[in-house]
């Protein structure tokens, strides 16, 4: 084996790290977050997303290795860019442990272009991952 | 299903066809058809037909008024769709606010204009004590109850006895939340007073579930749409097909008036000139959310059949924030030829006017940046404000069996009468 190859397998396994793999699962969505520290996989059930009916949001919070975020408060929420508004309420956010999060409640009340935040507090710095959706 | 929307062309004669593309049809499907009426699970006695009816003598009752003249059906006529015909209700003196329709309201989110109810059954309770409506207490209210027989005995079937409101000096009649007299009451005499109070708005709640009105043209067109039937597509006249290309297209109005009630149970500040010519005073959502969140009767209180479910729980979670300074829940559309006038103040008398503010948004008042930023001018012509109209007209249904339009001959069901209501047939489609 020559030295070459060496180094690519040593390069390869050091870019994967430790962490576990994340298989996406159909209907899961990948973002990372604006600064891309972390990456977001999220879902919502049901899906498509409904015009005024409330859905939930599962989210699994990774960091840039692709570790669960686990030492981090997630919330949820949306707005309407174009109408300058955005949900009527606020999500209520359940974590299920291992960077897992459950967002209830949600709930688009109009058509048109939504922006979805997933905000992210560590050590008291929030960042923030954002995806626009459109409803209809 | 998608090519059938061109069929009605046939029966238009020579007109040209109407043709929905496969995006339109799927929004006009989303519009129908009504579904039954939701679960309220902090109302145990939603679905109740004893509740019912123990409710609907309530509704028609005036002697529950402190001049015995007033009653919900007072502001809430039933011929004329459960609402009054003028601007501003009228109780014991004129309201500040026009009353909207009952038809189908147990599908709503929240109840009033502003939303300061969360439930049916606690919209109920909030004209008792208004000095604007029925002018009375709860204890008042509740006294009555115990000292008709009739009353009495459909109350304490459903929910057992009643308080001994003989005694006036526990139970003054002039206590009212928040007055010294209240206040004076022991905690547990308020606490049956309210729970007595809270189980007649459960009851009135029964009632109000059963007014559905379903089966309009537009239904019958939508049905025709979903089936491929050229005959159900007749429904619909030409104008108003062109009308419902535009509601659910270039028009927007779909934007809040969305689903099967044409309403997001939402609310929106348009920008509509007050009817009393002045600056808007009305607070709209901003103070309705305030409300709700603080009163006893809410979702999350203790008079709640399900206090910590997720009605209550989105009660909890409502933002108030400054966009909700001046917004109105956006109304239901359907009925709306039998609701006039319209707007939160009545200050539209027709149809036609509603559509003319849209189209030029004249006199729109600005109060600042959080208004709805995407409402302009629809800027329609003359022909498309009428098939504007034509479809809007279509959403008129029937009224509900006349047997829930007057006042009952007693407030007891016969013991043999099912205890839960079943769920009514699809009423028969209004003409096209």
């Amino acid at each position: 084996m020559s030295m070459r190859i060496l180094i690519a397998i040593l390069f390869i396994a050091l870019s994967a790290g430790c962490a576990p793999a994340v298989h996406v699962q159909p209907g899961q969505h990948v973002l990372k977050s604006n600064d891309t520290d972390f990456i977001v996989h999220w879902s919502t059930r049901p899906t498509p997303i409904p015009v005024n009916d409330f859905f939930e949001v599962d989210v699994l919070l990774l960091d840039h290795h692709g570790s669960p975020l686990t030492e981090a408060q997630l919330h949820v929420d949306a707005a309407m860019p174009q109408h300058r508004h955005g949900m009527n309420h606020r999500a209520h956010m359940e974590s299920l442990g291992e960077g897992r999060w459950r967002a209830e409640d949600m709930l688009f009340h109009m058509p048109g272009a939504w922006v979805l935040y997933f905000d992210v507090t560590q050590n008291d710095v929030v960042r923030r991952a954002q995806v626009d959706v459109e409803v209809d | 299903m998608f090519t059938i929307g061109c069929m009605l062309i046939a029966l238009n004669g020579t007109l040209p066809p109407i043709v929905f593309t496969p995006d339109e049809q799927r929004r006009i499907l989303q519009h129908s058809p009504v579904p039954a009426p939701p679960d309220d699970p902090t109302n145990d006695w939603d679905h109740n037909a004893h509740a019912a009816r123990f409710g609907q003598s309530l509704f028609f009752d005036a002697g529950f008024s402190s001049n015995g003249q007033i009653s919900c059906a007072s502001c809430h006529g039933p011929m004329i769709a459960f609402t009054d015909g003028v601007p501003l209700s009228e109780g014991l003196t004129i309201g500040s606010r026009h009353s909207p329709s009952l038809l189908n309201v147990s599908h709503q989110r929240w109840f009033f204009w502003d939303g300061r109810a969360d439930t049916l059954w606690s919209q109920a309770l909030h004209p008792i004590e208004s000095s604007d409506e029925f002018g009375s207490s709860h204890n008042a209210y509740v006294l009555r109850l115990t000292q008709t027989p009739s009353y009495r005995e459909a109350y304490e079937r459903l929910f057992g006895p009643l308080p001994k409101m003989e005694d006036r000096e526990r139970f003054p009649l002039e206590a009212k939340a928040g007055t010294p007299a209240w206040n004076a009451m022991s905690s547990q005499d308020q606490h049956a007073v309210n729970e007595a109070i809270a189980n007649c708005g459960k009851a009135i709640a029964a009632y109000e579930t059963q007014l559905q009105s379903t089966g309009s043209a537009f239904d019958v067109f939508a049905e025709g749409l979903r089936e491929e039937d050229p005959q159900k597509l007749a429904a619909l006249t030409h104008s108003a097909q062109r009308g419902l290309k535009l509601f659910v297209g270039d028009a927007g109005c779909r934007q809040c008036h969305s689903g099967p009630l044409f309403t997001d149970f939402e609310f929106h500040n348009i920008g509509i000139p007050t009817g009393h010519g002045g600056p808007p005073r009305d607070s709209g959502r901003h103070g309705g959310i305030a409300h709700v969140q603080t009163s006893p009767f809410s979702a999350h209180g203790p008079f709640s059949d399900e206090s910590s479910g997720r009605r209550a729980r989105r009660t909890r979670s409502t933002i108030q924030s400054p966009e909700h300074w001046g917004a109105f829940k956006t109304p239901s559309l359907r009925n709306l030829t039998r609701t006039a006038p319209y707007m939160h103040q009545g200050q539209f008398s027709s149809i036609e006017d509603v559509l003319e503010y849209y189209n030029t948004l004249e006199d729109m008042v600005v109060q600042d940046h959080h208004q709805e930023a995407v409402l302009l001018p629809l800027d329609l012509d003359e022909s498309q404000l009428e098939d504007l109209a034509a479809f809007l007209r279509a959403l008129e249904s029937p009224l509900p069996d006349a047997a829930l339009l007057s006042v009952p001959t007693s407030p007891l069901l016969d013991d043999s009468a099912p205890l839960h209501v079943a769920p009514s047939p699809p009423a028969e489609p209004s003409e096209p």
